[in-house]
């Protein structure tokens, strides 16, 4: 059976991969997600894209998220509300870090950026979560794979998806959220299950 | 819902003939846990409020849109 996996990865995901990158330098080797540092699971998701997996990965997202991404290192550590709390990064070393994730992504010649339609909504069409919403509808609305995964470190996000969706089960796919680790955790395996 | 041992999937995953995604799947979706419980699994940075009323019902099925 020919099948793909259309990924969507949310803001946050991006934020700690671009961390990852900030500290060591590089995305990790592939290995088994034993250290449990967010970051550093983040940074091995895109690791796993962009690595020779048994499964055709997509990635989906668009330039908006990326500026939420951006926005969300530059605000400052401390913060009235818990939301506006970011890494306090200078603007500059922000752009320099995701760009260098958006290179290792782009250059996998697998990613696809788009604009989702404007929707109706209390937050509008910038809002973060609206926004990553619209790249999953899209996924799942315009790409031939079997599945569109969103990974996700909100576990109040992905059980609204999984409510809405049918969980990614064989025999009734199509869309899906997951953890980081869960994420990377299942291509380890995956991968020691098709080279035995 | 059919939930299966995760260590009985993973060994029934190498030996049969699914393709790779379903392979994937069957590991990923073996049980109800995303891995949300385990330290590492959520990010470090809190998201914006207000989600919930930005969710539509549900998703489009593919299998609806037209060709």
């Amino acid at each position: 059976m020919d099948s793909e996996l259309g990924l969507v990865f949310d803001v946050n995901v991006w934020i700690d991969a671009a961390v990852h990158i900030d500290s060591v330098g590089s995305l990790p080797q592939c290995a088994d997600p034993v250290d449990k540092n967010p970051f550093l699971v983040s940074a091995m998701c895109f690791r796993w894209f962009m690595s020779e997996t048994p499964m055709r990965l997509l990635l989906y997202s668009d330039d908006l998220i990326l500026q939420v991404a951006h926005r969300k290192l530059i605000q400052p550590t401390v913060a009235l509300r818990p939301e506006d709390q970011g890494f306090g990064w200078e603007s500059l070393r922000a752009t320099d870090r995701l760009d260098t994730l958006l290179q290792h992504v782009d250059a996998t010649g697998r990613s696809i950026k788009i604009k989702p339609p404007a929707t109706a909504g209390t937050h509008g069409d910038d809002h973060e979560d609206r926004r990553v919403f619209g790249v999953l509808e899209y996924a799942v609305s315009h790409a031939p794979h079997n599945l569109s995964l969103m990974i996700t470190g909100d576990k109040a996000f992905a059980d609204e998806i999984n409510r809405s969706g049918s969980n990614g089960r064989p025999g009734s796919p199509k869309w899906g959220a997951m953890s980081p680790y869960k994420f990377a955790e299942s291509l380890t395996k995956q991968t020691r299950n098709s080279i035995r | 819902m059919n939930h299966m041992n995760p260590a009985t999937e993973t060994n029934s995953s190498a030996t049969s003939n699914q393709s790779p995604v379903e392979a994937f799947l069957g590991i990923a979706f073996a049980t109800e846990d995303n891995g949300f419980d385990l330290p590492g699994s959520s990010s470090l940075l809190p998201r914006w409020s207000g989600r919930q009323s930005d969710l539509p019902v549900a998703l489009p099925r593919p299998e609806a849109r037209p060709c």
